[in-house]
């Protein structure tokens, strides 16, 4: 059984590389902008199925992608501008959305699935011999990642950045002191999904196919993988910030292999990954006591 | 010069709850003018200041600052002209990110905000020397979140912030009543020394009495939306807390028996 887990850690690892863009995209809007969003598990699926539907009509893989990322744009500003201009709380207005996306996924492919041949893909693009490899892909995702992370921490290091920040660390202040905080709000919910989106189209060129039902219980998956790289990593400093979303990522995907090689259902999986939220979130507040509680109330 | 000219404001209208916050007014304040604003609870002193700061867009009437109409100009659009302290020290400066950081934001109010880096050498200076005159030792804890500060710090910090780019309006909302009175006091003296280096036009909220005779240089007192007395300078020189008091009692007196 441990050997079944072991031969499994380096497609596991390019898998949780991928999905480590969905623990990013939960992180901007959770931690950065203090409002959380689930527009994600309609936006990873529909970077997968509007790459899928592009890259067989026979558009190349970078427009491709980068038409993904505008899709997973457009779904976040969605959200935030139904939240923002509708009053309907983000959760609602993320439920919503990705509700809606569902339809229009079915739409773009016309089907329910559809496969995706490797000699379309970016990675064949590369070099054909990458999907033949799997440290190959590990190599070119981990560089990928790599300098997402670092775009991302320069990003959040800059006058624009800052202000972002600013609009989730203190709502009231920061129209006072000049920030449009409804227009970063939206650019950030854009911006989270967006990466989400990319995520879901190179995950779609890497197991080859599309599917409608590829961002069912996505978010729960991302917001796990967040919780445990903050407490590996941290959340003290920027870099720790958006580091631990990806070690995150690496992490939980490793232990759901080793739960699933060592005779876990796969299908009481998503029972355990929500049981496991609930505990890392409520564990504080009962350990804390009722004067934790009351002083959060 | 700040001219706001029959500013009206209604909450809930139309409601069995509407209340009417400032009933046309009409103000002048030169440039450089300190001036206070006391009245009791309900006069509509906050909501004036919300309405001056663009919190709140006035239901009739018009602001002008230094001759720029910014009636229908929004908050963040109007941070430009407008700085502001407030009463909580929790509102006035982001806790999770470090004084530097803060000061930065502060310093992008008029600056305007682009994708380059935040955080340099020189800024570091300059919010030094600024920081340096609270003599607080915030000089030296630059890289430390504003949310660890104490609350006097805190709003120390916010003066900093809101003075460090000269405004041409300074709105101070009660920002020293939620401290403790040592603490009050030297808030207070910083603010004077600020505002006096700057010679910015300063409008502030106080319920201390004290602070308005020995610090501003015009008290305007407010009563149901509207400025029931208006004290000048030369006026003021002569005055103690007592007959600011009784005649802030025979002003309602006389609005009662007026109606």
């Amino acid at each position: 059984m441990i050997q079944a887990f072991i031969n499994l850690i380096p497609i596991t690892l390019a898998q949780s590389l991928i999905y480590s863009f969905v623990a990013l995209a939960i992180m901007v809007p959770f931690r950065t902008l203090s409002l959380p969003d689930l527009t994600t598990e309609g936006s990873f699926p529909l970077g997968g199925c509007l790459a899928a539907a592009v890259l067989t009509a026979g558009l190349d893989p970078w427009s491709s992608m980068a038409l993904a990322i505008a899709g997973g744009f457009l779904a976040g500003i969605s959200t935030a501008l139904i939240h923002q201009y509708f009053k309907i709380n983000s959760l609602l207005a993320g439920i919503l959305v990705a509700t809606m996306i569902w339809s229009v996924n079915l739409r773009v492919m016309g089907m329910p699935n559809k496969s995706v041949r490797p000699e379309l893909t970016a990675f064949d693009a590369i070099s054909p011999e990458i999907l033949l490899g799997i440290w190959s892909q590990i190599a070119l995702l981990a560089a990928l990642v790599g300098l997402v992370v670092l775009g991302l921490i320069a990003f959040y290091k800059s006058e624009v950045g800052l202000a972002l920040r600013c609009v989730g660390a203190n709502a009231r202040l920061s129209p006072a002191i000049g920030i449009n905080a409804r227009l970063y709000t939206t650019v950030g919910f854009g911006l989270a999904n967006g990466l989400a989106a990319l995520g879901g189209a190179i995950v779609v060129q890497q197991q080859g196919y599309a599917d409608v039902t590829m961002g069912f219980g996505i978010l729960v998956n991302g917001l796990a993988a967040l919780i445990i790289g903050e407490a590996i990593i941290g959340r003290s400093t920027i870099q720790r910030q958006v580091i631990a979303p990806i070690v995150g990522s690496i992490v939980y995907y490793q232990l759901i292999s080793l739960g699933l090689s060592t005779g876990l259902h796969p299908s009481d999986l998503k029972l355990l990954t929500g049981a496991f939220v609930l505990i890392t979130l409520g564990l504080p507040l009962l350990t804390k006591g009722r004067a934790a509680v009351s002083a959060g109330a | 010069m700040i001219v706001a000219t029959g500013l009206h404001k209604v909450f809930n209208a139309g409601t069995a709850s509407e209340k009417i916050a400032i009933a046309g007014l009409d103000l002048k304040v030169d440039t450089g003018q300190f001036v206070a604003i006391i009245g009791g609870n309900g006069a509509g002193k906050s909501t004036l200041l919300n309405l001056l700061g663009g919190a709140f867009l006035p239901d009739r009437g018009r602001i002008d600052i230094d001759a720029v109409d910014v009636t229908q100009m929004r908050e963040h659009a109007r941070a430009a002209l407008v700085a502001r302290v407030f009463q909580d020290p929790m509102v006035g400066t982001a806790p999770t990110l470090t004084v530097q950081e803060n000061m930065t934001l502060a310093l992008m109010r008029s600056e305007g905000r682009r994708l380059r880096p935040a955080l340099t050498a020189a800024r570091r200076e300059r919010f030094k020397q600024a920081l340096s005159v609270l003599r607080l030792g915030l000089e030296n804890r630059l890289d430390t979140r504003a949310g660890e500060l104490s609350g006097g710090q805190r709003q120390a910090l916010s003066l900093a912030m809101a003075t460090l780019c000269p405004p041409k309006l300074l709105l101070l909302d009660e920002h020293t009543a939620a401290l403790d009175p040592r603490t009050s006091e030297y808030v207070m003296e910083a603010t004077v020394s600020m505002v006096t280096h700057g010679k910015l036009t300063t409008m502030m909220v106080t319920h201390n009495m004290q602070h308005a005779l020995s610090y501003a240089s015009r008290i305007i007192m407010m009563d149901a939306g509207r400025i029931v007395a208006d004290i000048g300078s030369d006026e003021i020189g002569g005055l103690t807390v007592g007959d600011l008091v009784a005649r802030f009692r025979i002003k309602d007196d006389r609005m009662v028996l007026s109606t």
